[in-house]
């Protein structure tokens, strides 16, 4: 019995040995080059992975895993399955870099949607800033609007107050001048060297006084004047003499003196030319300059 | 003659104790996932990758994925059940890689949307008068 079986062993060994060489051999022989360099490539990929410090960083497992299958590739038994192994070691790799690309890009999402709601919150506080301009800039626009409609309606206000004058002074021949309202008393005023004034210049006067009291505001610059007869100096003299009289009646119907400046000028502004006695007459006289508000009367006498 | 059979019957022994072992470590390295399981483990995983866009994201991986997959049920109908493992585990990676691959590719496309979305929200910014 026992020699049967070890004879039977002994047929079966002439089979089998050959067999068990065979794969022996096989195996020593070691993997077949497609297996190494399908593992190369694996390396190449999986070092390429390591080498990049986001994929260490972000995808550790990931390229844990990598190595894990490059090392069974590494020890594999036979070729097939070092291809098999490197295969799915390059795949692993592969996974980790693209994994780490992904939280990379990730991050950058969360950095980037701070960054965008920073920006929109930016825009509107720009916008309502904008807007709190424009309002603003609407009401100057509205001040202004009224500001020029009260300067409108004041000017026109004036323009009124000062037709107003012109017509109560129209009775006294009053001309609006460069220097204000002037006007002059009377045609005939003064006899020949006299100042004293002749009853239509009185009444004449009184009229200025009235308007003077009921505008106590405008002041006067009286310039007296003479013809060309005789010295500068007795004109200048006369001349001052007449522009006091127009003075002294204004005060004697109420005027108050401070308002009232006088000036002599003699023979120096002549009216119309001296040529007749008719003229001369008329170069015999006194002038009064009505002063707009606030206008200081020496200011306005001539030189 | 005796020492020949002896010689012989060493040999024997270790001759299966050599196969013994190669199956233990065979069984091993197929510990714990059958066949079967690593098949359902790729289906998953193709499962997924689609669900993640990878057929437009990532199409070569995709369909890599999908051919094993269907490479690996041919071999386990077949008998061969190594085989419709290491097809399993192929597809498997292929299908992760594909959905990791469409994952990113996604995630690129929100960088650059946003990118511009800022560059357009810095324009808007610097046009209003300051």
């Amino acid at each position: 019995m026992n020699l049967v079986t070890w004879k039977a062993a002994g047929r079966g060994l002439g089979i089998l040995l050959p067999l068990s060489l065979i794969f022996l051999l096989a195996v020593g022989c070691g993997p077949s080059k497609m297996a190494k360099d399908q593992l190369e490539k694996a390396r190449k990929t999986y070092a390429q992975a390591k080498a990049d410090p986001d994929v260490t960083a972000l995808a550790p497992i990931h390229l844990s895993d990598a190595e894990k299958a490059i090392r069974e590739a590494e020890h594999a038994g036979n070729s097939e399955k070092m291809i098999h192994m490197s295969y799915l070691a390059e795949r692993k790799a592969q996974i980790a870099m693209t994994v780490a690309e992904g939280k990379k890009a990730e991050e950058n999402i969360r950095k980037l949607n701070t960054q965008t709601s920073e920006l929109i919150a930016q825009n509107q506080k720009l916008d309502l800033q904008r807007q709190l301009e424009a309002r603003r800039a609407q009401m100057a626009a509205e001040q202004a609007r009224r500001a020029a409609q009260m300067e409108a309606e004041a000017a026109a206000k004036a323009k009124a107050d000062a037709d107003k004058l012109m017509k109560e002074l129209s009775e006294l021949k009053a001309k609006q001048t460069d220097r204000g309202i002037v006007l002059t008393i009377g045609e005939v005023l003064f006899a020949f060297g006299k100042a004293d004034l002749s009853s239509k210049a009185d009444r004449n006067v009184d009229k200025l006084a009235e308007f003077l009291k009921k505008y106590p505001n405008r002041n006067v610059l009286i310039e007296g004047h003479t013809d060309s007869i005789g010295s500068e100096e007795y004109n200048l003299d006369l001349s001052q003499r007449r522009a006091e009289s127009v003075k002294e009646k204004l005060v004697g119907d109420g005027v108050g003196p401070d308002r009232i400046t006088t000036v002599g000028y003699g023979k120096k502004y002549p009216a119309v030319s001296n040529d007749t006695e008719a003229n001369r007459a008329l170069n015999r006289r006194v002038e009064v300059i009505i002063l707009n508000e606030g206008v200081d009367a020496e200011t306005q006498i001539r030189k | 003659m005796n020492g020949c059979r002896k010689s012989i019957q060493i040999l024997i022994l270790i001759f299966f104790a050599k196969g013994l072992l190669l199956s233990i470590g065979c069984a091993t390295a197929n510990w714990p996932l059958t066949s079967t399981q690593k098949i359902s483990v790729g289906e998953k995983a193709v499962a997924e990758a689609k669900a993640n866009n990878a057929a437009i994201e990532a199409p070569d991986a995709l369909k890599s994925a999908e051919e094993k997959l269907s490479q690996a049920k041919k071999e386990f109908a077949g008998g061969w059940h190594r085989d419709a493992s290491r097809f399993a585990e192929e597809a498997a990676v292929d299908a992760d890689y594909a959905r990791a691959k469409a994952t990113t590719e996604k995630d690129k496309k929100t960088v650059k949307e946003l990118m511009e979305n800022i560059d357009a929200l810095r324009q808007e910014i610097d046009r209003q008068p300051k």
